[in-house]
């Protein structure tokens, strides 16, 4: 039955992956493509690669989400309310700001920025709950919030120290997008999401038991340190590259994982590749309106992701009333 | 001998828990940790499941310091109960009671039919099979401690380890897991150790007590209805005064004068 499921959405995931590159400023149809070399080339060049990195973005966001969640056993846990992605977009405009420019393998300046910065705040909340030694979720979640806000008044304080053309970058960097991408950054992402989504897979089992609660999981024989370890170096991986590439994309990784845990069993096995499925799509379908409703213009993609994903969280919130039944901890 | 517990003190925070306890327990025999709250009975259970880290004295278990255990290979001789807390797991009761059997599974925890079998098995034994495809946020708080025992069952240890098991369940739901734990006994012959408030069934129920009172053990060994030194030691350990009377049906009750 779950496998059955897993099979739909991964069938659902290539059709709409296929789809979605033919919708966008304009709609190009599968005839122009044989015919057309300028549609040829918008296609394969601008909406293909942007098709992949889109799927790739909101699947590993809203996997990272998932992991969070299980491990400080709270649903409101995300990469962004544990500052890893302020830490992130801290990293990049410090960048921005002090004109740190490269380009290696399609890896930019900005790129390294994210990623340490990213880096930076996990490992700081995951040392403030070593050193704490308070491991209860609420705690984790408050420094968390703590992180985050220091990150982004460091990020005020870069934009207001800035020029106006570094401070326009910034802000658009920040709003998060997709527009500019080229099969390098997604090969790139590719390779990192790949790498992260093979430890997460690996430690899947071991997410039910961390959310048992860390002695009965020790208890079961899981060397719960190590565990943690693991999946915040695969989270950092995941959610660096991601913010690096597309900037701070908000909500993907906190209504995705409650909806795929509230229309699937908990079990993490099952759980794991629904969430990175059912994220991937929602992204894809997220930017491709994000290109259509005001074209030529584009919105950013964060913006349509909260615009449309919060009422519809809200919707889910209210009106499924049966509480006993969710699968939310 | 199975456990063997060695000048063990502990402390957290400054504050010692645990002062120089030494306890010897052979297989097959059923421990009653009793003690004040804050006397260092859940520490105690802990220490021996392996979940703190021993800084002073040791605990060995057949022959081997347990700090020399591999997390997998601990948790195949030792399984433990925590206190039953108040958190909503969403897990289906029978995924649940698979859950025990992660210290022999392989990689990515794929069940095999032996697993299911004793996932069964243990379903059995604790009255849990008539809700194993219900979620455990549906549960009732006594049918939730019986999916929680057999959680720690289905990792068939020689060891179990519980605490409060029945604190806070009724006399009804009390009983199901003392007769649970009756015939978990009866097919393994497991050492169980438990934290226990119940102090006037532990005559019958088990056949060792432990006393902890500060960290320190005030009394251990058999447990004597006979003798009137039995109440004094309650006396010392609880600071209230108890006695021992005997029911119609010749059955021995300890319990506290008021």
């Amino acid at each position: 039955m779950n496998n059955f499921k897993i099979l739909l959405l991964g069938i659902a995931s290539i059709l709409i992956i296929c789809v979605c590159p033919f919708f966008g400023m304009n709609v190009i149809s599968p005839l122009e493509l044989l015919h057309n070399s300028l549609q040829t080339n918008i296609f394969f060049s601008l909406r293909l690669p942007r098709t992949f990195a889109a799927f790739l973005a909101g699947s590993g966001l809203s996997l990272c989400g998932m992991v969070f969640q299980a491990m400080f056993r709270n649903p409101l846990a995300e990469p962004f309310t544990l500052g890893v992605a302020s830490g992130a977009s801290c990293g990049a405009a410090l960048t921005i700001l002090f004109g740190f420019e490269l380009n290696w393998f399609g890896i930019s300046g900005t790129s390294i920025g994210a990623f340490s910065g990213a880096f930076v705040a996990i490992f700081f909340v995951y040392e403030f709950s070593k050193v704490s030694k308070k491991s209860d979720s609420f705690t984790m979640l408050l420094a968390g919030i703590a992180v985050s806000f220091m990150f982004s008044s460091i990020l005020m304080f870069c934009q207001y120290l800035s020029n106006m053309r570094d401070s326009f970058q910034i802000v658009r960097w920040l709003m998060g997008g997709l527009e500019v991408f080229g099969y390098d950054s997604v090969i790139i992402m590719l390779i990192f999401i790949i790498l992260g989504a093979i430890i997460i897979v690996w430690k899947l089992p071991e997410l039910d038991h961390l959310l048992t609660g860390d002695d009965l999981a020790k208890s079961r024989g899981i060397s719960v340190s190590k565990t943690k370890a693991y999946l915040l170096f695969a989270t950092t991986l995941i959610v660096g590259i991601i913010v690096a590439n597309c900037g701070p994309i908000g909500f993907v990784g906190l209504i995705i994982p409650y909806f795929a845990r509230r229309y699937f069993v908990l079990n993490h096995r099952v759980l794991g590749p629904a969430t990175f499925l059912i994220g991937g799509m929602f992204l894809l379908i997220a930017d491709t309106f994000s290109r259509m409703i005001i074209a030529p213009a584009e919105i950013p993609v964060g913006v349509i992701t909260a615009i449309f994903g919060a009422p519809f969280f809200l919707w889910i919130l209210l009106f499924h009333k049966n509480q006993k039944d969710i699968n939310i901890f | 001998m199975l456990i063997k517990i060695d000048n063990l003190s502990f402390s957290y925070n400054q504050k010692q828990i645990l002062q120089n306890v030494s306890l010897n327990i052979n297989e097959g025999e059923q421990w009653a940790i009793i003690g004040k709250n804050g006397a260092g009975k859940s520490t105690l259970i802990k220490c021996i499941a392996g979940l703190e880290k021993i800084k002073q004295g040791q605990i060995v278990i057949w022959g081997k310091n347990i700090e020399t255990f591999a997390a997998k290979d601990l948790a195949k001789l030792i399984s433990y109960v925590p206190q039953v807390s108040g958190r909503n797991l969403p897990f289906t009761v029978f995924d649940y009671v698979m859950m025990g059997r992660f210290p022999y599974q392989g990689f990515m925890a794929l069940p095999t039919a032996l697993d299911k079998n004793i996932v069964q098995e243990s379903l059995r034994l604790t009255d849990t099979e008539d809700f194993s495809s219900r979620k455990m946020n549906m549960l009732s708080g006594g049918e939730l401690q019986r999916v929680f025992l057999a959680g720690a069952v289905a990792q068939r240890t020689p060891i179990l380890l519980l605490d409060e098991p029945t604190t806070f369940l009724d006399p009804f739901h009390r009983q199901l897991i003392i007769k649970a734990l009756e015939r978990i006994q009866r097919d393994f012959k497991t050492t169980i150790l438990a934290v226990t408030h119940e102090i006037s069934s532990i005559i019958d129920r088990y056949s060792n007590v432990l006393g902890l009172k500060e960290g320190e053990v005030v009394f251990s060994g058999k447990f004597n209805a006979d003798s009137d030194k039995t109440a004094i030691i309650y006396n010392r350990i609880f600071d209230v005064e108890f006695e021992i009377a005997e029911s119609k049906s010749g059955r021995k009750i300890i319990f506290q004068r008021i």
